[in-house]
């Protein structure tokens, strides 16, 4: 006898009421930490823009199928890899804290020019900041 | 065609939520009865509940079906499909629907036999 939409529904409902009571609080601190890689996975994958994974796992030297692993939550995202695709894809992440009911996005991406590796090209400008600019060089040196 | 589904997750930050579809969802969940698929559904669906960008390598857009999105699954080298209607609502809601499977998917495009099967869903009108 096939059953009826109510039975259905109800049946479903179980189904889904059980699932959600199920999860423990080391479930609940899993998908927390999954959610805070799945954050910065979309902001890469967002930043990285056409480029094929086989080409951004070349830049940071690991394999194409290690990404895959990580872009789809199989493993986890270090913060060492974080930093190697930050200077691959040429982004710097800003990170925000904010509290649990407002709704903003919490880690954010935006690209750079280059990465400085040298620091003979930091300026200083006021306030005690440091401004990292090769092509302005001697219109900042004039405001330090 | 009238349908009927419940919310499955909402989220915390964004005006979104993951259903499943009544009439074809007992389907859905037996198969993510198995603790690792259903691991694995659950990070997906915590990914387009709080990602900016909601779609990913794992959950994307059809073009070719109007209002159509697939969830793909991959766990234990599985290749099986959750059919979706995206469904937008006046007061900014948006809200995936999960409603067709296919457990085992033998190519990576949508074949005519797929069509046909997910066509339907296109005419899907939910009542949420």
């Amino acid at each position: 006898m096939s059953m009826t939409f109510e039975d259905k529904k109800l049946q479903l409902q179980a189904k889904l009421q059980k699932w959600h009571t199920v999860k423990t609080d080391e479930d609940l601190l899993k998908e927390d930490e999954f959610i805070l890689m799945a954050n910065y996975l979309s902001e890469i994958e967002r930043m990285g823009g056409e480029m094929k994974r086989n080409v951004l796992a070349k830049k940071i030297g690991t394999s194409a199928s290690y990404l895959t692993q990580v872009f789809r939550g199989d493993k986890p995202l270090n913060f060492y890899t974080i930093a190697k695709l930050q200077r691959a894809l040429k982004v710097r992440f800003s990170v925000t804290a904010i509290p649990n009911n407002q709704s903003v996005m919490l880690i954010n991406a935006k690209k750079i020019d280059f990465t400085p590796t040298d620091i003979s090209n930091l300026y200083s400008i006021k306030g005690g900041a440091f401004r990292y600019d090769n092509q302005k060089k001697q219109q900042i040196s004039n405001v330090s | 065609m009238r349908r009927e589904c419940i919310i499955y997750k909402s989220s915390d930050i964004y005006p979104r939520h993951v259903c499943i579809d009544v009439e074809d969802g007992l389907d859905i969940v037996s198969f993510l009865e198995d603790p690792k698929i259903r691991k694995k559904f659950d990070y997906i669906v915590n990914r387009i509940l709080t990602q900016n960008f909601i779609y990913y390598e794992e959950y994307e857009q059809i073009k070719t079906f109007k209002g159509l999105s697939e969830i793909r699954l991959f766990p234990n080298g599985m290749n099986a499909r959750i059919y979706c209607k995206e469904v937008s609502t006046n007061n900014g809601n948006f809200y995936v629907v999960a409603a067709k499977l296919i457990p085992k998917k033998s190519s990576q495009k949508i074949n005519k036999e797929i069509g046909q099967f997910i066509k339907p869903l296109e005419n899907y009108e939910y009542d949420i």
